[in-house]
C-alpha cells in the first residue's frame, strides 16, 4: 500500500490558492441507539454490519478498501491518521469499539461509530466538491443497499445531532490565505461567510486556530438545502475568496520585502539542520506562495503536500520509530526537508 | 409589559442576539436579563458567528438551544415527564442534557418536543435532496398505486387520450 500515490499528492484545480476539498456525509442505521448510547456489542454489530455492506458487496470498489478497528491501532498510528486528517481527534481519542475503512490511497476514510454511526469521508486535493460529492454519493448508495439507512421524509437522514439534520453533508475547503490574512481582507469577508451559511474555522476543524494561514470554509445549513445546492453554493463563495486572495497577493508580491521573505523560507529549509513543527508551519506558508505564484522553481505544489504531509509529528514517528523524541524529530525534519528542496532554486 | 421569561416583573431590558443572521428579539426584567447574559449558553450563542476564536461544536450548541433560557421561551414543555423512547430507552431530559439524541426513533417519539430546536437549528426547512433507497422505494410504490387508480378511473370514464399517458408512466415507474 505504500507504495501506492496518496491522494493529496496529485495537484488539483485552483491549488494555488485551495489545498484539498472535502465531504462528510452522516448517516446512520435503525434500530440501533447512536454511539453515544451503544455498548461494545452493539458497536461490533454495527462495525461489522457496515464493513460487510461494503467489502461483502458486488462493488468494483470493495477490493480497494481495508478495514480497521481503530483499537488495534497504537496511538501514534492513530494520531497520524488525525494528522492526514482522515479520522477525527474524537474518533482517536476513545478507539474502543470503533472501526474505519480506508481506501488505498487514502482518499476515502469511512469512520463507524464515531458521532454517528456510518461518517463517510471523501477527500481531493485542490478544488473539487463535485468530484468528491460523486464519489461520496457512490459509496452511500453502495451502502445504502443493505444497510437501508434511518431517513424522514421531513427531516431528511437521521444523525445524533440534530445540526446534521436533512443531507447530513459537510462540505468543506481547504484554503491558504496568507495575503488576504495579513491585510485583512479575510477578518472582513469572514465576518460575513455566517450570513451566507459558511463557517470558517483553524484547519483542523472545530475549535481549533489557523497556524500557516490555512483556513476551512464549509457549510453550515443541511436541512432544506439539497446536495447539489450545497456544493454549488460552497463553490460561489469559494471562488470569490481565491479572487480576494489573488487580489491580496499581488500586492503583497509586489513589496521587495515579501520576495525576501520567500526566498529565505526557501534558503533556510535547503540548509537547516534543526527544524520544529512550528517554525517549519510559517516557512512552509511563505514558500507556497513563492511556488504558486512562479518565485521557486524545481518543485511542484503537489511535492509541496507531499513534504508538509511527510513531516507532521505523528508521521514521522510512525515512520522512523515510536519512540522519537521532540529534538530528535526536529533533526529528522530537517535532514527530509533538505532532501525535499534540493533541486529547487529561486525563479 | 411583563418580563418574556419570569412573566412577573416589569420588563425593562431589551436583548438582541443575532445568530448568524437569526435575529431574535427578548424583553425581560433586569434580574432575567443579568441572568441570561451571564449563563455561559448565551455567551456562546452570542459569539457563535464571531470568528478566528475556537468554534463552539454543534452538540454544545445544541445542548444550550434544548436547555437554555432560549428553550424555555414559547412552546418547550415540562422536561421531566417520564416518556422513554421504545428503542433506545431515552427520554427528553437525557436529550436535552447531552444534546444529541438517543436513537433514530427518538426524532418520531419526541417529535413535537424536539420540533423547536430543529427550526431554531434549520429554520422552517424540510429536507430536500437524496433520499434513501428504502423511502424511494416507498414513495415510489405509493405513486405507481396512485397513477394505476388514476388510471382505471380514466378508462371508466373513456378518457382514453390521458390512460395511455398514465400507462406510459407507470410503466416507465416500474421500469
Amino acid at each position: 500500500m505504500s507504495e501506492n500515490k496518496k491522494w493529496y499528492e496529485s495537484e488539483g484545480e485552483k491549488s494555488d490558492v485551495v489545498i484539498s476539498t472535502r465531504i462528510r456525509l452522516a448517516r446512520n442505521l435503525n434500530g440501533y441507539p447512536f454511539p453515544h448510547l451503544m455498548n461494545q456489542a452493539q458497536m461490533k454489530e454495527v462495525n461489522e454490519k457496515v464493513r460487510d455492506a461494503l467489502i461483502g458487496g458486488n462493488s468494483a470498489l470493495r477490493d480497494r478498501f481495508r478495514y480497521i478497528e481503530a483499537e488495534k491501532l497504537s496511538p501514534v498510528e492513530l494520531a497520524s491518521y488525525v494528522g492526514r486528517h482522515l479520522i477525527s481527534p474524537e474518533f482517536a481519542n476513545d478507539p474502543k469499539g470503533r472501526a474505519m475503512l480506508l481506501i488505498d490511497d487514502e482518499s476515502v476514510c469511512i469512520m463507524i461509530n464515531e458521532e454517528d454511526h456510518v461518517r463517510i469521508q471523501v477527500m481531493a486535493s485542490g478544488m473539487q466538491l463535485e468530484k468528491a460529492y460523486d464519489m461520496a454519493d457512490k459509496i452511500d448508495t453502495i451502502l445504502d443497499e443493505t444497510l437501508n439507512f434511518a431517513f424522514d421524509e421531513e427531516l431528511g437522514y437521521l444523525t445524533a445531532c440534530p445540526t446534521n439534520l436533512g443531507t447530513g453533508m459537510r462540505a468543506s475547503v481547504m484554503l491558504h490565505l496568507p495575503a488576504s490574512e495579513a491585510d485583512g481582507t479575510l477578518r472582513r469577508v469572514a465576518a460575513n461567510l455566517g450570513k451566507i451559511g459558511a463557517t470558517i474555522r483553524g484547519s483542523y476543524g472545530e475549535g481549533s486556530q489557523s497556524t500557516g494561514a490555512i483556513y476551512q470554509i464549509s457549510n453550515q445549513v443541511t436541512l432544506g438545502i439539497s446536495e447539489k445546492d450545497t456544493v454549488s453554493n460552497l463553490n460561489d463563495i469559494t471562488s470569490q475568496i481565491i479572487a480576494l486572495e489573488k487580489k491580496s497577493r499581488e500586492k503583497l508580491l509586489a513589496s521587495e520585502s515579501y520576495q525576501d521573505t520567500v526566498w529565505r523560507a526557501l534558503g533556510i529549509l535547503k540548509t537547516a539542520r534543526v527544524m520544529s513543527s512550528g517554525e517549519f508551519a510559517g516557512l512552509y506558508s511563505a514558500l507556497r506562495v513563492g511556488v504558486a505564484e512562479g518565485l521557486v522553481k524545481g518543485i511542484t505544489l503537489g511535492q509541496l503536500s507531499e513534504a508538509y504531509e511527510s513531516v507532521q509529528p505523528a508521521k514521522l514517528m510512525e515512520q522512523y520509530g515510536e519512540g522519537m523524541n521532540a529534538s530528535q524529530r526536529d533533526k529528522k525534519r530537517a535532514e527530509i526537508l533538505r532532501d525535499f528542496f534540493r533541486n529547487t532554486d529561486i525563479a | 409589559m411583563l418580563c418574556e421569561k419570569c412573566k412577573k416583573n416589569e420588563a425593562n431590558a431589551y436583548i438582541k442576539t443575532n445568530v448568524n443572521g437569526d435575529v431574535h428579539e427578548y424583553h425581560l426584567c433586569s434580574q432575567c436579563a443579568a441572568e441570561m447574559q451571564n449563563s455561559e449558553e448565551f455567551g456562546s450563542l452570542f459569539h457563535f458567528d464571531s470568528l478566528f476564536t475556537p468554534m463552539m461544536s454543534g452538540f454544545d450548541m445544541v445542548s444550550s438551544l434544548l436547555s437554555s433560557p432560549f428553550g424555555s421561551f414559547g412552546a418547550m414543555p415540562s422536561l421531566t415527564s417520564g416518556k422513554r423512547c421504545s428503542v433506545c430507552g431515552s427520554d427528553f431530559r437525557s436529550i436535552a442534557d447531552s444534546g444529541k439524541v438517543g436513537c433514530p426513533n427518538c426524532y418520531t417519539e419526541f417529535r413535537g418536543r424536539l420540533a423547536p430546536t430543529i427550526k431554531k437549528l434549520h429554520g422552517n426547512s424540510v429536507h430536500c435532496g437524496k433520499h434513501s433507497k428504502v423511502t424511494t422505494q416507498e414513495s415510489k410504490e405509493n405513486e405507481t398505486t396512485a397513477l394505476k387508480k388514476q388510471l382505471a378511473e380514466a378508462v371508466k370514464a373513456e378518457n382514453y387520450e390521458l390512460a395511455a399517458e398514465l400507462r406510459d408512466k407507470i410503466r416507465a415507474m416500474e421500469a
